[in-house]
């Protein structure tokens, strides 16, 4: 080793986070675990609760219809939520976004108007391609204030969400919207191939797309340029706005397509069934990043990660615990999962 | 006042072996040495930032060594960074006192009793401030005198400054200096680290040389030169640093007509193919302007800039490119380098071009591309995948440098391309510039070292306030003309 390495520069506290700590070269050994980590934690978890109550938690259709098909559309938002989190920012809106697309969509294949009059449902196909060009819309919006108009994406995509779910109330009445059967929607999510859901299969590939687009393509690679140092990204050549603006696009049509096929497996467009999306896919993420890639947002971590939230949820709800304190249990559990890496990076900087 | 005797190993590496260092009241230390010679790690283990393996440290009357930075702060040592840090929102006077009991009555402040107290640190140091101020609006200069305040209502006896000239202007330089004469004066031992050796001379009485974690060097400034300091730093003399001279060609590439933007007033300017030409002038004098508004990172008020003939289009740092032109950032942390692995930061400029079909990209020419950049710069690491944070400064800078010169550009501006990098990493920049050169690129050299655009350049021309006021080509170099054209004092256009 060379003299050059001996003294690893002092970054501004700014730049220093995501890296693995130590020496170049070498890696402590919590660092080379950190990978295997998080199949172990979820093999765990479904250990915990197999063992305690064998005869239902334990259960194909606990496991797939409970777990699987549920963590479906978090997957999608959640996929959507990484693509966000690699450019360096977060979207708040992913449920109003659902929201409002399902909304929109529900409205239009309705086979009642909001007073119960009977009304002749439209085409479930423009009705869904609407439903997702309101996502891609939305998505816009956010990002033209938070990358053209300089808003922070904190505040920007939190006021966005509160519009974006209440146009959905306004459209909808505040109330949910029922029989969403006629044309075949519900086969949207409801169908399945080779014996498993479709909506398995459209999550699985929604996220496999963004996967490659994130790990493999030329657009992937400016996003995570981005997210390392912006200005760095843009003096390198790379259209930092545009990015971010197509970033946040993305991320509006993963939320309208999770929320379609959730209006389609519920056969009801619900504006606030996906308020709890967004604490949730950003816990996912931020798990994925504790596994995965040196503390990066990476889309393998993702999807592991609401697994494992939405695993845990699952077995708690076999316990005898308050469902507060079930909740409380979970939301603890996100803050220990991603304590390790904070506290192997505190590590090295000693 | 201070005395260390210290070894610290990171893993197996042995980063201080057996380092004696001794700093006496009233008097400006200097702590020199390349990158990765120990000196931030000496630094941070007397601050009590690091522990040592072995040894002791005193401060004064306490033993060391110090369990975390309070203790130390307790114990008489105060450390400003190089990135000087205030708490914006506070009055100048509350940073002061910061973390203290700050005079009051029943609770609420005494504001009068803390105004008189802070106000006469500030006397003390000579140089007033009106103390009730937000911290968020100081200048480069009050933040460090706030902090340099502090350090003397804290009672330091010993002051660790870290690079504090580099975001200050020439004159703000001065005012530093003097306030750092008054501290000594009043007894405090200072610890001074920077890379620039003429401030060095200027403000140091004693001097300290570490080389591979040993003291190979101690002695009074007085005594030595710059020549032996470099020599001492690096085993090899100044002359060695610089390349072999060779001509430029009169074909040119680089016309800049009219020019003016913020800081920039009616540039005209011409670089030609194989030549380099510095740019000298105080911090602020738009130096670093220029190079932004050419390489498209800037908006230009009005006139005209052309490459090879063709007029540029300066819309973005990425158009500049695609005609030829590329500019490296000064601040390496701030504007260079993405926090990931080595390379990613070597293909950021080129992500488009290894591609396998369509958008998807092939894993395998990156790292073709990224290794061959890496040998071809010499860039000491284990391999390109580690996270480029973890090199040292100037490996760090190679990788900034070897991202634009993988575009093979026609054009290259260089911000302060060696600013924080150790002496040895310098010498091998000042050949990889050359070599562009060599190779038919102009490059136009933004530099604080005089010293360094004298060895490399075949012309400099000086800014002051916006204005190119003088030209000089390389026969006619003179170090104190040229410093003097920085400051406004001779105004004269030498001929070309």
């Amino acid at each position: 080793m060379s003299d050059a390495e001996l003294e690893p520069a002092p970054a501004p506290a700014r730049l220093a986070a995501p890296m693995s700590p130590g020496p170049a070269g070498r890696m402590s050994p919590a660092t080379r675990l950190r990978p295997v980590m998080g199949p172990i934690a979820l093999i765990a978890i479904v250990a915990f609760f197999g063992v305690l109550y064998p005869d239902t938690f334990l259960t194909r259709t606990n496991l797939v219809t409970n777990v699987l098909e549920v963590v479906a559309f978090l997957i999608v938002v959640a996929a959507g939520q990484t693509a966000v989190m690699v450019v360096g920012e977060f979207d708040l809106s992913v449920g109003g976004v659902a929201a409002l697309s399902t909304a929109v969509t529900a409205s239009f294949i309705a086979t009642a108007t909001l007073d119960g009059q009977p009304q002749q449902p439209g085409s479930v196909f423009w009705a869904v391609v609407i439903g997702l060009t309101i996502g891609v819309a939305c998505g816009l919006i956010n990002g033209v204030l938070v990358a053209y108009l300089g808003v922070l994406a904190f505040i920007a995509t939190l006021g966005m969400a509160q519009v974006f779910t209440s146009l959905a109330n306004r459209r909808v009445d505040g109330q949910p919207v029922f029989g969403l059967v006629e044309h075949n929607f519900v086969d949207i999510a409801r169908g399945d191939l080779l014996g498993v859901s479709n909506k398995i299969w459209i999550s699985m590939m929604f996220a496999a797309v963004i996967w490659l687009l994130l790990d493999r393509t030329t657009f992937g690679r400016r996003m995570y340029a981005v997210g390392g140092n912006a200005q760095a990204a843009y003096l390198s050549g790379i259209n930092a706005k545009r990015i971010r603006l197509a970033t946040f696009a993305i991320a509006g049509l993963a939320a309208a397509l999770a929320g379609i096929l959730q209006a389609a497996t519920t056969a009801t467009a619900n504006t606030s069934s996906p308020q709890p999306w967004m604490l949730q896919s950003i816990a996912g993420v931020f798990l994925g990043m504790a596994m995965f890639r040196s503390g990066r947002p990476n889309l393998p971590g993702t999807v592991l990660g609401v697994i494992m939230l939405r695993t845990l949820d699952n077995g708690l709800n076999f316990t005898d615990l308050n469902d507060y304190v079930q909740n409380a249990i979970s939301g603890a559990a996100i803050v220990l999962a991603v304590l390790p890496p904070a506290l192997s990076r505190l590590r090295a900087t000693r | 006042m201070l005395t260390a005797a210290v070894d610290k190993s990171f893993g197996d590496v042995r980063v201080l072996r057996g380092v004696d260092l001794r700093v006496d009241a009233g008097e400006v230390h200097a702590l020199l040495g390349e990158n990765g010679a120990g000196k931030s790690t000496l630094i941070r283990i007397v601050a009590g930032v690091l522990r040592p393996d072995g040894g002791r440290i005193e401060v004064g009357d306490a033993v060391g060594p110090f369990g975390d930075p309070r203790q130390a702060e307790r114990n008489g040592v105060a450390t400003l960074h190089q990135q000087v840090a205030v708490v914006p929102g506070l009055s100048v006077a509350e940073n002061v006192m910061l973390g203290r009991p700050t005079p009051n009555r029943l609770g609420f402040v005494a504001w009068k009793a803390l105004r008189r107290d802070v106000e006469a640190i500030f006397e003390q140091l000579g140089y007033p401030m009106r103390v009730e101020r937000d911290a968020a609006t100081l200048g480069p200069i009050e933040r460090t005198m706030t902090l340099l305040a502090r350090a003397l209502s804290l009672d330091a006896r010993l002051l660790i400054l870290d690079e504090p000239t580099a975001a200050l202007t020439d004159a703000e330089r001065r005012r530093l200096f003097a306030a750092i004469r008054r501290a000594t004066g009043l007894g405090m031992g200072v610890l001074y680290v920077s890379h620039r050796l003429d401030e060095v001379f200027e403000i140091a009485d004693r001097y300290t040389v570490l080389r591979n974690g040993r003291v190979v060097e101690s002695g009074a400034v007085a005594d030595t030169t710059t020549a032996a300091v470099v020599t001492a730093m690096t085993g090899a003399s100044i002359e060695a640093m610089f390349p072999t001279h060779r001509a430029a060609t009169d074909e040119p590439a680089l016309t800049v007509r009219q020019l003016n933007g913020r800081r920039l007033r009616d540039i005209d300017l011409d670089v030609a193919r194989g030549e380099i030409v510095g740019v000298a002038g105080l911090a602020g004098s738009g130096r670093s302007e220029l190079l932004r508004v050419v390489g498209g990172a800037q908006r230009r008020r009005s006139g005209i800039v052309t490459v090879g003939g063709s007029p540029l289009v300066l819309r973005r740092p990425g158009t500049a490119q695609r005609l030829g032109v590329v500019m490296v950032p000064e601040d390496r942390h701030r504007d260079g380098l993405i926090a990931d692995t080595a390379e990613r930061n070597l293909n950021a400029t080129t992500i488009g071009r290894h591609r396998a079909v369509g958008p998807l990209v092939t894993t395998a020419g990156e790292r073709r591309h990224a290794d061959s950049l890496w040998r071809r710069l010499g860039v000491r690491g284990s391999s390109v995948r580690q996270p480029v944070l973890n090199l040292s400064g100037g490996n760090q800078q190679k990788i900034l440098l070897a991202k634009f010169i993988a575009l093979e550009p026609d054009v290259v501006l260089l911000d302060e391309p060696t600013s924080g990098v150790d002496v040895g990493t310098k010498a091998e920049i000042y050949r990889i510039v050359a070599d562009l050169a060599a190779s038919g690129a102009a490059v136009l050299v933004v530099s604080s070292e005089l010293i360094e655009l004298i060895g490399l350049c075949h012309r400099i021309v000086v800014l002051y306030r916006g204005r190119l006021v003088a030209e000089v080509p390389r026969d006619d170099f003179d170090e104190h003309r040229i410093l003097s054209a920085c400051f406004g004092e001779e105004p004269t256009v030498v001929g070309r």
